[in-house]
């Protein structure tokens, strides 16, 4: 049973972190991050005599129990970062201030129950259980770090899991039934692990690896594209070690996961390549996903199914993200009835739904809109189109206010996804701004005209990429008239208005927030090119432009 | 003294399209039923008194043009009876760099001395190939089988040219009305699919004297190539394929026609007339099917020369031309990835100048000239509703003086030299296209210079010293200016491309100093290019051009040429160091794109009178295909080979070329062909 539910547990967190860390927008950083989850006890019991739960099976507990989330440090400090309650069924709900992110910070989840705390360390943001299991596999790396002398030096998810699984495998076959107190309950799962030379294996391989988060940065110079990676640690006072890696196509736009760098080749080699950053950004696979079929965006929805949307072709790609092994399509030419070409662009997953902009141009017409943007819905279980609206007899799909969408990014605190919709480049009258759509009702809004986003009356404004990372605070990068581009503030709230807040020297194609609370904007100008960061707490530009070799274009976080 | 004609341009007569289609098939029979008629009236030589046309240089004892400016010249004898193109023949100079996008009649450009191709000004019979709405001139457009030479300038040249190029000038003058009658066909047929068919003529009617060339020349182009698939770090899915939709046909027709109207009066009428019908393949990993390339060039000049009739003792040149350039991308499919599209652009232009040669003594000879230029650009777009876009013009007048100062015996040159342009650019917003960005309607004007000073000195019978120095501008093209269809946004703050060319050398003339007759020059270059101008993308569609760039490029030639009874050997070796040294912090320091570090090449004949077997070598090294210096090329040895039977009337050759079968980009992304063999039959009486 344990096993069966540490199992369940683990696919939860890979889901979870797919979602959250699964790129969407290029590889963005999320918003204020919430955890979720519930603490378990031998028979759910919440009384000093685990006995007297008359089971072996974990259960909820059925009363409020005090919650706390640590951020530990390299070192093992431990930061409170947020607390709480769970409810009288054991679930709990917390909210994480925005610098903190399970995907960048290691982060530790706090139950007391009868005096008894039991904690877990967090890889995903759903389905947190924190059980005598869990707690077993925190000790064990606690005990390690004591002994050694050593800290929590640059842990990661991945090896997090790795001793998780061990712990569970190793506790599969204790029987919890019997033990006068949870106390004791939780001391003897502490107690197998730690012995377990499986589990001192795990630990001390773990802890003795190398790890920490990484900026990857598309670099190009208009005809030569460069990988590059920064290292990120909250620190802006000293240069960050920058490496420079393979040549890429100079149109690409990278993407992350928990454990890979995708970086989409656009038109020109109409390619994905996967790197490892956990070694040293060694290349795990490059492979094609069609000639000039002009990739644009790809979604993990597991490790072994991705999504791939092709802008020139009328048809998704399904492909293993990591070996490049097509699964099948998913046809999207009956979107576009004017040339069967829908410009599929960006994806973001909400559940078990992959939400697909369309923008619907018309080649034959000098790619103008041939009608508002669209928002195709995909089962990621079917593999199949969702019909929005089953009343009709029709597939239909979610028609926006805005033409030309773009970006698309869903924000969990809200339950919203935003979409950036450009509308015209040539129409300054063609609507365009920032789009939401509820994610489980398909209902629309527009949040902001573009024309409130930037420039003056008569200019001729289109949004691009657009970042949501808070409840207050989104990033939206908007062109002026073909010639500018802006770093441009909003309230996802739509409560205040745009604000410009820099003005970097060229083209930007992605945004992203580090985990300390950084956004990181592309500065392409000629003389000192480089990743200029952000405080997403005032905006301000902190530190100095870090010089990444080419210019970059775009970033995505990625914690090895 | 003899006075002698200055080259001179012009253009009249327009042919329509349809027109010339019809016409040059049907004047291949013609011209070889009148060759037929002039032979039999006359194999002899005639004379009509002397008739200078189109000598635009002085020759030195060594065939070479007598100037202190470093000069080469490609004389018809080196390569005819043989398969070859301007590119090709380019390729193997001293200081020239060619990069072609796919082999043979692809578009291929020049740079001299590390220049932008766009820098060097390309001259056919006098007539400017450059237009003013920019980019490089194609070079692979032009065909070889009437051309009598080319004469190259490397960094500076000679104000005759009227232009004042940073780059160079390259002056290709096509077989001239001779004195005698001649006839010539010729059929070349080699790997590729590749076939050209040739015919010249040279004839006399009366006191006329014409010459009329007609060249088809054409590929399939489906060499093999290595597709990486789009994915270069992946080589296990890379496959082996055939160059697709890359096949071309090019016709082209010239007339010259010399009339002597006095003993000092002279009348040329040149008419030129090419159209082109290309693939355009696109990148090897993603190749297109229905995407083309027509185009359709013609111009006609008229030059009158006076020696000394009008104006005592002063030859007065006029020369009139007007060009016509036509060019239609089709691309159907999207298959280039800017869109289903059909371009029509249109170039037309007007060129009048008047050129004065007077010697106010012994030691000077003065030109001045002055010129009068228009072009207007036309673009079309056809695709969805046919319409007319934004029509730029350009006019300019210009005012050059050059004096040619002969000292000490003819021992010292010195030659100065001034020029001086007044460019207005218009820009007229009158009928954007749907998809166009505005852009600013402005007309302007600017006056630039250029000058130069050169010195020639025979320090001995057998040292010549030679030392230049010149400075020149390169005006921004329209698309600079004023943008393109939205892609590009114009810019009309941006300022003239500046170049300081310098450059020293001797001459060794061998022939003085032993029983080999040849020589040897060495010389070292340093060449300053300012404000070049860059593309600098804006937003996600659109790029800007900026005066932001900067290159010094720093090199030494050796240039040997070597004849010893029936061997003749030549052979040139460039090392140049051509750095950019713009404010771009990520390229400053860098190697330039696309320049060669070191290049040799190597020439052997043997000219027995029969059999004559030729053998050359090329070798290059150090350079990047772009400008980030990440794509090095691997060092290139090209072998070549052939051997001509010369059988009278007839020649026939065969030749093997790129033996080793060296596979090679000149751009990234665009494969070139490897080895391929020609047979080529050349009848001549």
């Amino acid at each position: 049973m344990i096993r069966k539910r540490v199992a369940a547990l683990a696919v939860v967190l890979i889901f979870a972190a797919a979602i959250i860390a699964g790129c969407g927008g290029g590889g963005s950083s999320p918003e204020n991050q919430i955890l979720s989850g519930s603490v378990l006890t031998p028979g759910g019991t919440t009384s000093s005599r685990v006995s007297e739960a008359g089971s072996a099976d974990f259960g909820n507990i059925s009363v409020a129990a005090p919650i706390a989330v640590y951020a530990v440090d390299s070192n093992g400090t431990q930061t409170l970062a947020a607390s709480g309650n769970t409810d009288t069924n054991g679930n709990f709900s917390i909210v994480l201030p925005v610098n903190y992110n399970y995907v960048y910070s290691r982060l530790i989840v706090s139950a007391t129950v009868d005096s008894t705390q039991m904690r877990e360390f967090v890889t995903g943001s759903s389905g947190i259980q924190v059980s005598p299991i869990s707690e077993a596999s925190v000790n064990a790396v606690e005990q390690h770090v004591n002994q050694s002398g050593g800290g929590y030096g640059n842990l990661s998810n991945s090896n997090i899991r790795d001793i998780k699984t061990v712990v569970a495998n190793t506790l599969a076959s204790e029987d919890f039934s019997g033990f006068a107190s949870l106390s004791d309950a939780v001391a003897h799962a502490n107690t197998v692990a730690s012995q377990n030379a499986s589990v001192q294996a795990a630990v001390s391989g773990a802890l003795s690896s190398t790890g920490g988060t990484l900026a990857v940065v598309i670099t190009n110079d208009g005809t030569t594209g460069v990988l590059a990676t920064m290292e990120l640690c909250g620190d802006h006072t000293s240069a960050p070690t920058v490496n420079t890696y393979s040549t890429i196509d100079e149109d690409s736009i990278v993407v992350t996961s928990d454990d890979y760098v995708y970086v989409i080749g656009r038109y020109n080699t109409s390619s994905i390549s996967v790197f490892d950053p956990s070694n040293n950004m060694s290349l795990v696979k490059q492979y094609s996903v069609g000639d000039g079929s002009n990739p644009h965006d790809i979604e993990i929805i597991s490790s072994t199914k991705a999504y791939v949307t092709r802008y020139e072709l009328g048809t998704i790609l399904i492909v293993n993200p990591n070996t490049g092994d097509e699964l099948g399509t998913i046809d999207l030419s009956g979107v576009d009835t004017t040339d069967g070409i829908p410009e599929m662009d960006s994806m973001v997953r909400v559940g078990n739904k992959v939400f697909v902009t369309v923008q619907r141009l018309d080649r034959n017409n000098y790619w103008s809109a041939s009608g508002p943007g669209l928002v195709v819905v995909i089962d990621t279980e079917t593999d199949e189109i969702i019909d929005v609206d089953p009343s009709t007899d029709t597939t239909d799909f979610i028609t926006l206010r805005g033409y030309n969408p773009s970006v698309i990014s869903y924000s969990e605190l809200y339950g919203k996804i935003f979409i950036s919709c450009a509308g015209d480049y040539f129409n300054a009258s063609v609507t365009g701004g920032i789009d939401t759509v509820d994610p489980d009702s398909y209902a629309t809004a527009h949040l902001i005209d573009k024309a409130d986003l930037a420039g003056s009356e008569g200019d001729t404004v289109n949004p691009g990429e657009i970042l949501v990372i808070s409840a207050t605070k989104g990033y939206a990068v908007v062109s002026i008239n073909w010639s500018t581009t802006v770093l441009v503030a909003f309230d996802p709230s739509g409560q205040s208005s745009p604000e410009t807040i820099y003005q970097p020297g060229g083209y930007i194609n992605t945004l992203s927030v580090d985990p300390y609370g950084y956004l990181l904007v592309p500065e392409r100008n000629t003389s000192n090119p480089g990743i200029v960061f952000i405080n997403t707490i005032d905006n301000s530009v902190t530190g100095s432009i870090v010089n990444m070799g080419l210019p970059p274009s775009g970033s995505a976080i990625v914690a090895y | 003294m003899r006075l002698k004609t200055e080259p001179l341009k012009g253009s009249v007569i327009l042919f329509k399209h349809h027109f010339l289609k019809r016409i040059l098939p049907s004047s291949l029979v013609i011209f070889i039923a009148l060759s037929s008629i002039s032979f039999c009236v006359s194999q002899e030589s005639f004379d009509i008194g002397e008739i200078v046309i189109i000598s635009d240089h002085r020759e030195n004892e060594s065939g070479q043009i007598d100037t202190p400016m470093t000069s080469t010249v490609i004389n018809r004898s080196s390569f005819e009876n043989k398969f070859t193109t301007i590119p090709e023949l380019l390729s193997t100079t001293a200081g020239l760099e060619i990069r072609s996008s796919s082999g043979t009649g692809s578009f291929s450009s020049v740079s001299i001395r590390g220049s932008e191709s766009q820098q060097v000004l390309i001259l056919l019979d006098g007539v400017a190939l450059n237009k003013a709405v920019g980019g490089a001139v194609d070079i692979g457009t032009i065909p070889v089988s009437n051309i009598q030479r080319i004469e190259i300038f490397r960094s500076n040249a000679p104000v005759k040219f009227n232009g004042s190029p940073i780059g160079g000038v390259i002056n290709i003058i096509t077989i001239e009305p001779g004195t005698k009658n001649n006839f010539e066909a010729q059929a070349s047929f080699g790997s590729f699919n590749t076939g050209s068919q040739s015919i010249n003529i040279q004839t006399h009617l009366k006191r006329h004297l014409l010459s009329i060339g007609v060249n088809r020349l054409s590929s399939d182009g489906d060499f093999s190539f290595q597709d990486d698939n789009g994915t270069p770090l992946n080589p296990s899915d890379d496959t082996w394929e055939n160059r697709r939709n890359n096949d071309f046909e090019s016709t082209n027709l010239n007339i010259n026609v010399a009339h002597r109207i006095s003993e000092d009066r002279n009348l040329r009428i040149a008419l030129s007339a090419s159209l082109k019908d290309q693939g355009m393949p696109g990148l090897g990993n993603n190749q297109s099917e229905a995407a083309r390339l027509e185009s359709n060039q013609r111009f006609l000049s008229v030059d009158f020369s006076d020696t000394g009739i009008s104006l005592p003792e002063v030859i007065s040149n006029y020369h009139y031309s007007r060009k016509y350039d036509e060019s239609e991308f089709s691309d159907p499919l999207d298959e280039i990835y800017l869109g289903t599209q059909n371009n029509r652009n249109i170039t037309r232009s007007d060129d009048f100048s008047a050129s004065y040669e007077w010697f106010p003594s012994e030691a000077h000879d003065v030109t001045t000239i002055l010129g009068y230029m228009s072009e207007r650009y036309n673009p079309h777009d056809d695709f969805y509703v046919a319409q007319a876009g934004k029509n730029s013009r350009r006019s300019s007048f210009s005012f050059a003086a050059e004096d040619r100062i002969s000292l000490m015996d003819d021992r010292l040159l010195l030659i100065p030299s001034y020029r001086m342009e007044n460019t207005s650019n218009n820009f007229k917003e009158d009928d954007p296209f749907a998809a166009a960005a505005s852009a600013p309607d402005k007309h302007f004007s600017k006056t630039h210079s250029s000058s130069y000073f050169g010195m020639r000195f025979k320090a001995s019978e057998s040292v010549t010293l030679k030392a230049n120095k010149g400075r020149y501008f390169r005006i921004p093209g329209f698309y600079e200016l004023f943008g393109d269809r939205g892609a590009v946004i114009g810019n009309t703050d941006l300022v003239q491309e500046t170049g300081r060319n310098t450059d020293f050398g001797l001459i060794f003339n061998l022939n003085e100093v032993s029983c080999l007759n040849g020589f040897f020059e060495l010389g070292y270059f340093r060449n300053v290019s300012d404000n070049t101008i860059v593309f600098i993308q804006k937003t996600q569609g659109t790029s800007q051009a900026m005066n932001i760039g900067r290159a010094i490029v720093r090199g030494l030639e050796g240039t040997l040429s070597l004849e010893s009874g029936k061997w003749k050997l030549s052979s040139n070796y460039t090392y140049q160091n051509a750095k950019d040294d713009s404010a771009i912090s990520y390229w400053r320091g860098n190697q330039l794109a696309g320049r060669h570090e070191r290049e040799l090449n190597l020439k052997m004949e043997y000219l027995s009178g029969r059999w004559n077997p030729y053998y050359s070598f090329s070798y290059s090294s150090g350079r990047f295909l772009d400008r980030a210096n990440y794509y090095p090329v691997d060092a290139k040895n090209v072998h070549d080979t052939g051997i001509s039977y010369d059988s009278g009337k007839a020649t026939f050759t065969l030749e093997a070329k790129n033996l080793s079968d060296n596979r090679s980009t000149d751009i990234l992304g665009y494969p070139l062909p490897g080895r391929a063999f020609y047979l080529t039959v050349n009848w001549s009486e």
